[in-house]
């Protein structure tokens, strides 16, 4: 038997070492700009204008997860459920690099904050708040990082039959070079290429679907709506889960809600931090609310539900879809760039999250240990050292996940998507009291951190014991965050107005000052416009 | 004081976020899968596209002609080139 590198798994190789070289070369040439400050390998000194951000932000949201995870979610579950979903976290994500993140964007240039957790804790005057919301999202940023070399090596595994071990480890190992040599600088350019490979590969691949459909697009519809309907459907009542009444109901709610977190995904705040000015922010939701739905909408709900079925039925595996259709019908070679397309897609997420990982410890912990006696260049070697453990142990949590699942007791592997829909997403949405504080004069640190960790506690149960909000609330299939964020919030709320509120200095610098800054006089000294 | 475009934006937001319980209860209690657009788009796609495009729409008059953190930086800029 040949071995995977020779044919296309040679083409495929060599296109990979092409695209590394090349991410590599921007990503030194790149770094010579660094000042080699913490701020400049977080925040990429704040400099960033609208091109690089719509690549930067755009293709940190779309991840391998767009390019395998969305094709092969509505392949095997229909479209309704998941269109609702992500349509409400790209409302929240665009929300967050302008009106909601403007103060996150002020905190950073005003007062040189570099990462949104520090400027959260200094707001609730609490260095123990900054450990405990930096330590739970550490948690769901490592399993969201999973995913991305999960995808590469299933991918390429799907392919060529490679070992998956060498997509992990490759992919990995890529992400975590571009972060450790130019940080997020070196990422927001890098996405720029990766990015742009991304969408030549996704729309053209739906291109070549469409000009293989024996009976058109129409005719495919057609197909679909005589032989499954319930593709087209929400949430799938007749389709695989068969969810009727209250439990489909419930099942869409804890979709909704999950879908809040959009706001809220931690390495997500870090992008308005980076940027030049407002003004770089203007544009930046229309491109991406123009572009998310020709992306999501029409190029991977249809390839995954009235192509996919048609072109590609009964597959083994849902996840595969989208590659099979790119190999099948564009060629070995089209396969193979297509291929590098999602490893470009998983590659540009996996950066910006290793660099806000990374920051999670070296700033908002390591710094803190040190009681903020430490030099810059020492939380710049603490970031760089942490990525890379980041980076191995996600990856093994990814590998153990998709190859390893039978050693830790799951019933098969996990699906790509569910990383982020079932798992790392509902993480993110208890983030919602941290932004609600920055916001809220009144906010106390007693109540965002106690809800904070009762939120936390109550998702951890049911992830762990699945039964958990069926014996709560006698409704099957009921996501625990419909417990958990509504308990959080409620406990927020009440623990705030039974609490004081934050000294008169803190508020005069987060609320009166800052605003004043970024709503009526910008600092010429400060801000370089 | 927050200004009247501010105000009305928010207002938006709040009715786009309703948006996304109506229309799922409407998904739920109508047969939806049974309907195509353009003889290949389903209720669900359409329904999407048009409300990113109006929410496109309304995020790029309210951010470029009423957004103050853009618009008192953006006079700035006009200023300095006016003074060089």
């Amino acid at each position: 038997m040949a071995e995977w590198y020779t044919g296309q798994g040679g083409i495929i190789l060599g296109l990979i070492i092409l695209m590394s070289l090349v991410v590599l070369g921007i990503t030194l040439y790149v770094s010579r700009k660094s000042k080699k400050t913490v701020q400049d390998y977080v925040l990429a000194g704040s400099s960033l204008g609208i091109f690089v951000l719509y690549f930067y932000g755009a293709f940190t949201i779309m991840s391998a997860w767009t390019f395998y995870g969305l094709p092969g979610w509505v392949y095997a579950n229909g479209q309704g459920i998941i269109i609702p979903w992500y349509m409400f976290i790209h409302l929240f994500q665009v929300s967050i690099v302008t009106i909601l993140g403007i103060k996150l964007w002020g905190a950073a240039k005003y007062y040189g904050y570099s990462t949104p957790l520090s400027l959260i804790a200094d707001r609730l005057e609490s260095q123990s708040a900054q450990y405990i919301f930096s330590a739970v999202n550490l948690i769901f940023l490592a399993i969201y990082l999973a995913l991305q070399p999960a995808a590469i090596a299933i991918g390429l595994n799907v392919l060529v039959g490679a070992p998956l071990e060498f997509g992990f480890i490759y992919g990995a190992l890529l992400s975590a070079l571009i972060a450790f040599i130019g940080g997020m600088r070196s990422v927001a350019y890098t996405n720029v290429f990766l990015g742009a490979w991304f969408l030549i590969a996704f729309v053209g691949t739906f291109i070549i679907a469409l000009l293989n459909l024996p009976n058109g697009l129409t005719g495919a519809a057609q197909q679909i709506l005589e032989t499954k309907p319930w593709l087209f459907s929400n949430p799938d009542p007749f389709g695989p889960a068969k969810l009727t009444g209250t439990d489909r109901l419930a099942y869409a709610l804890g979709y909704i809600l999950s879908g809040f977190s959009g706001a809220l995904w931690i390495h997500l705040m870090y992008v308005p931090m980076t940027l030049r000015s407002p003004v770089a922010m203007k544009w930046y939701p229309t491109l991406q609310l123009i572009s998310f739905p020709i992306i999501f909408t029409i190029v991977g709900v249809t390839i995954g539900t009235t192509v996919g079925h048609v072109l590609a039925p009964n597959l083994p595996r849902a996840d595969q879809v989208f590659q099979y259709i790119a190999t099948q019908y564009g060629g070995i070679w089209w396969g193979s760039f297509v291929y590098i397309g999602a490893f470009a897609a998983a590659v540009s997420t996996m950066g910006t999250m290793v660099v806000a990982a990374a920051s999670l410890w070296s700033v908002d912990i390591y710094k803190c240990l040190k009681k903020g006696k430490c030099t810059d260049k020492e939380i710049l070697w603490q970031t760089r050292i942490f990525l890379w453990i980041l980076v191995i142990v996600s990856t093994f949590f990814g590998w153990l996940a998709i190859v390893g699942w039978k050693y830790i007791g799951l019933p098969a592997p996990v699906p790509l998507a569910d990383f982020l829909n079932f798992l790392a997403s509902p993480g993110f949405a208890l983030n919602v009291v941290l932004l609600i504080a920055l916001y809220w004069k009144r906010a106390t640190k007693e109540a965002t951190i106690i809800s904070f960790i009762v939120g936390f506690i109550l998702l951890a149960v049911g992830y762990v014991y699945q039964p958990f909000t069926y014996m709560l609330t006698g409704i099957k299939g009921l996501p625990a965050l419909v417990i958990a964020l509504p308990v959080e919030l409620i406990l927020f709320f009440v623990i705030t107005y039974l609490t004081k509120p934050a000294s008169d200095q803190t508020i005069a610098k987060f609320f009166d000052q800052l605003e004043k800054y970024i709503y009526e006089s910008p600092d010429p000294q400060v801000e370089k416009i | 004081m927050t200004g009247l475009a501010t105000r009305l934006f928010w207002v938006f937001m709040a009715v786009w976020s309703i948006w996304h319980f109506v229309s799922q209860w409407y998904a739920f209690t109508y047969p939806v899968e049974r309907q195509l657009y353009f003889g290949w788009l389903s209720w669900w796609q359409v329904n999407s596209i048009v409300w990113y495009f109006t929410a496109a729409l309304v995020f790029a008059i309210y951010l470029n002609k009423y957004w103050k953190p853009a618009k008192i930086r953006e006079e700035m800029i006009k200023k300095r080139k006016a003074e060089r």
